[in-house]
């Protein structure tokens, strides 16, 4: 139960984080924190109390499917966690870029592009 | 046919094999790009007549059975748009060999990228899968937004990041939702396992995905980072991301609504709500652009808010009309911002008014853009007409509201184009030394666009079978049957 509480507390303040604060840094960070929130929650889809590590070997099946821990969730949270890398790569990538060109990290001031 | 889709090989293996060949000039890195995508056309191609005969091919990776292995699923539906998506992404690339002058390596190997994560997200049976293909279409395309390095690309491309990542956030959401409601991944394991769950709960999940994926197709509410992108972008960059990746928006939207949730009336009037709140701002925010490629961007979410109307109609005809429109649009917009890209190549600045009655083109751009716009406001025979004939005989069948609204945001559709074109094209008597030019490389996907256009509302017969056909792969409980077999 504390582990989705911790998800819904990361994924709120790393929203918050995105939605109001105004350092693109500071926004890059908060997407990290949303999906970091929602791969917890994933991840404590599969978890089991005192359950083992899901291989069969030596074990019916019946003890096995009352044991083991989902691992699919595992192997998708690895797999996001790669992509959420790429993402905050290419973000702070272009964060740079930014402030090379503006001066600034803060949005309220980079406001050339409009109809 | 044990391999799978080999397209999205081709096209991965296109991506990188353009900078191992452009390791001493970048002089080679359009024909890599070229001829992976021929291979995939042609390998496309192959399977097509293969799918019609047996209405679904369904390929379980390595072996493993349906709910445990990963399976792609091709059926009319998907294959059509991957055909699409490819033949715009090549007469894209063609378009490009003389507009891109600089940095040609990344700039091909990023448009490879973004057609793998298309396809993929077209042909995959899980929704895992579809995920990630959404973050490599996702990611590479956040690349493309920011290539040119000047200030508005920059700051268009951390808008289209942060927007674009929260919604496949949301998606990954959803996705994990339905995990936890059903314990499965596989889109047909779970259209079977949402029969018995409550449909508060399945509609949360269903409603997240539907939100995160109508970021990727320019939807009203979720289309902030539309316009700049359009605008900031290069040129033919904008053919791709309206062509191509907002059909893998709406192709999503639709099938993972029509195979999880078809019957939910609340999902269908959330759709129902983004599409009309599309049509008709992006019409009127349309009508004050200054800007041709932003302009075209409204122009885009308008046109996209009329599909996912239709598709939101929920019934047999609507739905046909929705995605019949949404070919079309892929061909239209193609044109459209190739002309102006052509436009922009020429006259080095993409505001309407500074190029009113400064240059003369090309005749060849002069007829193209106007087809382009003929066939977006639904002027017969163009393409245009038929599906939007379809739509408004769709909205007449379920209520005659949606088709009053449809019509007027059609004329202001035809206020908008006609203002744009006129003050390009007929705006001017100056003699203009330049005005024959046109490079070879970016007449020919013109002339393609606009051939297949006017083919296409001259002869509606085979897309409107075609459109009826992909309406038949939604059906929920075929789907399942020939994936789970």
């Amino acid at each position: 139960m504390i582990a989705y509480i911790a998800a819904v507390v990361i994924a709120a303040a790393g929203l918050y984080a995105v939605l109001m604060k105004d350092n693109v840094i500071k926004k890059i960070i908060g997407l990290s924190l949303f999906s970091n929130g929602i791969h917890l929650f994933l991840i404590s889809l599969g978890y089991r109390e005192g359950g083992i590590a899901p291989i069969m070997q030596g074990l019916d099946f019946m003890r096995f499917s009352s044991m083991a821990v989902d691992p699919l969730p595992q192997a998708l949270v690895l797999t996001s966690i790669v992509i959420n890398l790429s993402v905050s790569a290419v973000g702070l990538s272009i964060a740079i870029l930014l402030y090379r060109e503006f001066r600034t990290l803060d949005v309220r001031k980079i406001r050339e592009v409009r109809g | 046919m044990a391999y799978g889709f080999l397209p999205i090989g081709v096209m991965l293996a296109t991506a990188f094999l353009i900078p191992i060949a452009s390791l001493k000039s970048d002089r080679h890195a359009k024909h890599v790009a070229t001829a992976g995508m021929i291979l995939s056309l042609i390998l496309t191609a192959t399977m097509v007549p293969e799918i019609f005969s047996s209405g679904r091919l369904v390929f379980q990776i390595e072996g493993w059975p349906a709910p445990f292995g990963i399976s792609i699923v091709l059926d009319t539906l998907s294959i059509t748009l991957v055909f699409l998506s490819i033949l715009v992404s090549l007469l894209v690339v063609v378009f490009s060999y003389k507009y891109v002058k600089e940095r040609r390596t990344k700039y091909y190997s990023l448009i490879s990228l973004s057609l793998v994560g298309t396809l993929g997200m077209l042909v995959a049976g899980d929704l895992f899968n579809m995920f990630v293909y959404l973050e490599v279409l996702s990611v590479s395309s956040y690349a493309l937004v920011a290539f040119n390095k000047d200030r508005p690309a920059i700051e268009s491309g951390i808008k289209y990041l942060i927007i674009g990542s929260l919604g496949t956030s949301l998606v990954l959401l959803g996705i994990s939702f339905l995990y936890g409601l059903t314990g499965s991944l596989n889109l047909a394991d779970v259209s079977i396992k949402l029969l018995s769950v409550p449909g508060a709960a399945a509609g949360l999940a269903i409603g997240l995905i539907i939100s995160g994926m109508a970021v990727k197709a320019g939807l009203m509410p979720f289309h902030a980072w539309l316009p700049d992108s359009y605008q900031s972008s290069p040129s033919p960059i904008s053919a791709i991301f309206s062509g191509v990746t907002a059909n893998a928006g709406i192709y999503a939207i639709m099938r993972i609504g029509f195979i999880s949730l078809m019957s939910h009336q609340a999902l269908l009037g959330l759709l129902l709500f983004f599409g009309l709140l599309s049509m008709v701002a992006g019409a009127f925010l349309a009508l004050v652009q200054s800007n041709l490629k932003r302009l075209l961007g409204y122009s885009s979410i308008s046109q996209m808010g009329y599909i996912a109307m239709s598709i939101a109609l929920g019934t047999p005809f609507g739905v046909s009309a929705g995605m019949l429109h949404m070919i079309n649009q892929a061909f239209i917009k193609g044109l459209l911002f190739l002309s102006t890209a052509f436009i922009v190549y020429r006259t080095k600045t993409d505001n309407i008014y500074e190029i009113s009655g400064n240059f003369r083109f090309h005749p060849v751009v002069a007829y193209s853009f106007l087809i382009g716009s003929l066939s977006l406001v639904g002027v017969p025979l163009f393409n245009g007409f038929v599906s939007k004939w379809m739509i408004y005989m769709a909205t007449l069948e379920v209520s005659p509201v949606l088709t009053v609204i449809s019509l007027m945001v059609t004329v202001i559709t035809l206020a908008y184009i006609l203002k744009a074109f006129y003050l390009i094209f007929l705006g001017n008597a100056k003699p203009d030394p330049d005005a024959g030019i046109l490079p070879l490389s970016m007449k020919i996907p013109i002339i393609i666009l606009s051939a297949i256009i006017v083919a296409m509302g001259i002869f509606p017969e085979l897309s409107i079978k075609l459109s009826v056909m992909m309406f038949s792969d939604l059906d929920r409980f075929a789907y399942i049957g020939d994936v789970l077999k």
